[in-house]
């Protein structure tokens, strides 16, 4: 038997391949060599972004560092941070809020490309009108159902457009658990009666994806995307905020765990399957054992503002980017203090949070 | 008698004429002015319930040389007077222009902008721009008498044609003008509530001084005196009205004054 013959196959890999030392002995906070991109990220591509609550960490943290990303429903800079938050500009490339699931990702895009009308479409609260599909943008509702459907179509048509082209779509997966229509299979970002509407069991369901259906529902994005704007290429992240509540019938904690492992593997399968397709790890930089917790806020949810932070350098130290200020924008006069605002500004919003409300 | 100050900086210099010309039509009112223009006029004080060029310490002399010859005196008390008419202070035109280039407001705008902003939130926006204008700390340090604001002019019309960056937004528009006054006049709705949240009143620029296209006509600018030198301003202007502008503001003013008692103006004990 040669010496060679002897050779296990774990001899050569590099320290990063070893929990020992690329875990255990790790400095505390250090993320390690947990991501080698696929292919360069550049600010001079036009850059979409979409997903769950966190995903607005990371359009934000694109945006301040510089990064092309498309705004397709502008305010001017003189509108204070805060305020076009509140109503849903500024979050993501466009107005649409959280996109929580896949399905909910490609239900837009079919919308916005003519090809799906959503069922139910108007929710009401009192006397007001909501967007079932983005609730949360209009916080006092809108007096019309016409409105509503009025400023959808305007908001559908810039989403094509940005989307149409994109260089770059940056899609944090967030959940597996939706609330849908049964009859049609139309998914809805919030549960029924949670910010609007009314929960009818007759009408509306819960449903929890599994793996072939998240798979499915983005590959189906993908195939839809690229026929209209084929050199655009993927960026996808899985957020490690915990779900606010379940309606699974599981506990909370063990939901958690199977819809972040869904998406996480599927993130696995895009990435295998198409090299159009990069995955960046800040699921694993924020939920690492390194971290020791350090990246989550005191209810165990949050992620920290060092978390995100930690994330976002690692992300901008792989394609070769220093932070850079964004553009400057005039300074809107804006009350409180200025840690106050900086808490205000970063934090997400969170629809799913408001679930809390029903918490004993 | 009611006698009122109007307070202010450059945009006084119409009414300060018109006064002038038509003050003693109207012997039941007495109006006295002081002045200063901008920037000049962000040195001044408020010291006790005197108001003007700063002393001691902070005393600046040419300001202080400025409010002695533009108005004959360096200071001015305000309680003498049974009513404050703030004339001039910072306007948000040029916000109110590039909010309308980049965005329809639903029933009031409707062009086909890249952005739709709802009822709700344009009020929400004219809320955080209408309080960006007001000089807060001198209002609540005023709060002890009666107060109103004369609304600013809005741009010329002829500032479309000028190449002044803080035009931009009203050349954009140019093309396009519909609903532009409704735009305007619902900021003005705001910027009235937000002031009488404070007991303040506003004097809205007259109607009959505003185009179609929501900006002031011509008219209104053409012959603008320069408070400073007494001179007219140059046609890259767009922003001071003239004598004509003033005598018709001048009638508002007075019919605010007939209208008293109101929220805003009681007599003084």
């Amino acid at each position: 038997m040669t010496e060679q013959e002897n050779t296990s196959p774990y001899s050569t890999l590099p320290p990063r391949a070893f929990w020992r030392a690329g875990v255990s002995e790790r400095a505390p906070l250090d993320p390690g060599e947990v991501y080698t991109p696929r292919f360069p990220v550049t600010r001079d591509m036009r850059i979409a972004t979409a997903g769950s609550c966190f995903a607005q960490h990371v359009g934000r943290a694109l945006r301040e560092s510089g990064f092309n990303v498309l705004d397709a429903e502008p305010l001017p800079a003189s509108v204070p941070d805060a305020l076009a938050r509140r109503f849903g500009y500024r979050v993501f490339t466009g107005r649409y809020a959280n996109i929580y699931t896949t399905r909910q990702l490609a239900q837009l895009f079919d919308e916005a490309e003519g090809r799906v009308r959503p069922a139910e479409p108007v929710w009401r609260r009192g006397p007001r009108f909501f967007d079932a599909q983005r609730p949360g943008v209009e916080p006092d509702g809108l007096e019309s159902e016409e409105l509503v459907r009025a400023h959808r179509r305007h908001h559908l048509a810039r989403v094509a457009e940005a989307f149409r082209s994109a260089d770059l779509f940056v899609f944090t997966f967030g959940l597996t658990e939706a609330w849908i229509h049964t009859a049609s299979g139309t998914v809805y970002p919030t549960a029924p009666g949670t910010i609007a509407g009314r929960h009818d069991p007759e009408v509306y369901s819960f449903k929890n994806y599994d793996a072939g259906e998240v798979l499915a529902d983005f590959e189906h994005f993908r195939a839809s995307l690229k026929a209209v704007n084929p050199k655009v290429r993927f960026l996808v992240t899985v957020s490690p905020v915990p779900l606010t509540a379940t309606a699974s019938g599981e506990h909370v904690e063990v939901a958690t765990c199977y819809s972040k492992s869904v998406l996480r593997a599927v993130c696995g399968m895009l990435v295998a399957r198409h090299d159009d397709i990069d995955y960046f790890p800040s699921f694993e930089v924020i939920t690492s054992q390194n971290a020791r917790g350090a990246y989550f806020e005191p209810d165990l949810r949050s992620v920290s503002a060092q978390g995100v932070a930690a994330a976002m350098d690692l992300f901008k130290r792989a394609h070769g980017i220093e932070a850079r200020p964004a553009p400057a924008r005039k300074p809107a006069r804006r009350a409180g203090t200025k840690a106050k605002r900086f808490r205000r500004a970063e934090r997400a919003i969170c629809e799913d949070s408001l679930l809390e409300a029903f918490a004993g | 008698m009611t006698h009122a100050l109007i307070l202010g900086n450059s945009h006084t210099v119409p009414l300060r004429h018109a006064w002038s010309a038509l003050g003693e039509e109207h012997p039941r009112h007495r109006i006295s002015f002081f002045a200063v223009p901008m920037p000049f006029f962000r040195f001044l004080r408020l010291n006790g319930r005197r108001f003007g060029a700063p002393t001691g310490r902070g005393e600046r002399p040419r300001i202080t040389e400025m409010a002695e010859r533009l108005n004959g005196r360096a200071d001015v008390d305000l309680s003498e007077f049974d009513l404050i008419l703030l004339v001039g202070f910072v306007d948000r035109f040029k916000a109110l222009s590039e909010l309308m280039l980049g965005c329809d407001v639903d029933g009031l705008r409707e062009v086909g902008a890249q952005s739709r902003l709802s009822p709700s939130a344009f009020q929400a926006i004219c809320r955080t721009i209408a309080e960006g204008v007001l000089p807060v700390k001198f209002l609540a340090r005023l709060s002890a008498g009666p107060v109103a604001v004369l609304e600013k002019s809005r741009p010329a019309e002829t500032c479309v044609g000028s190449e002044d960056p803080r035009y931009r937004g009203w050349r954009g528009l140019a093309p396009d003008p519909r609903g532009i006054a409704a735009v305007l006049g619902a900021y003005s709705d705001v910027l009235a509530s937000v002031l009488a949240e404070r007991d303040i009143s506003l004097i809205r620029q007259p109607g009959e001084t505003i185009q179609p296209n929501g900006l002031t006509a011509a008219r209104f600018s053409q012959g603008s005196i320069n408070l400073a030198q007494g001179e007219p301003h140059g046609e890259d202007d767009h922003s001071h009205a003239n004598a004509a502008y003033g005598e018709i503001c001048l009638a508002r003013i007075l019919d605010f004054l007939d209208a008293a008692p109101t929220p805003a103006l009681v007599t003084r004990h």
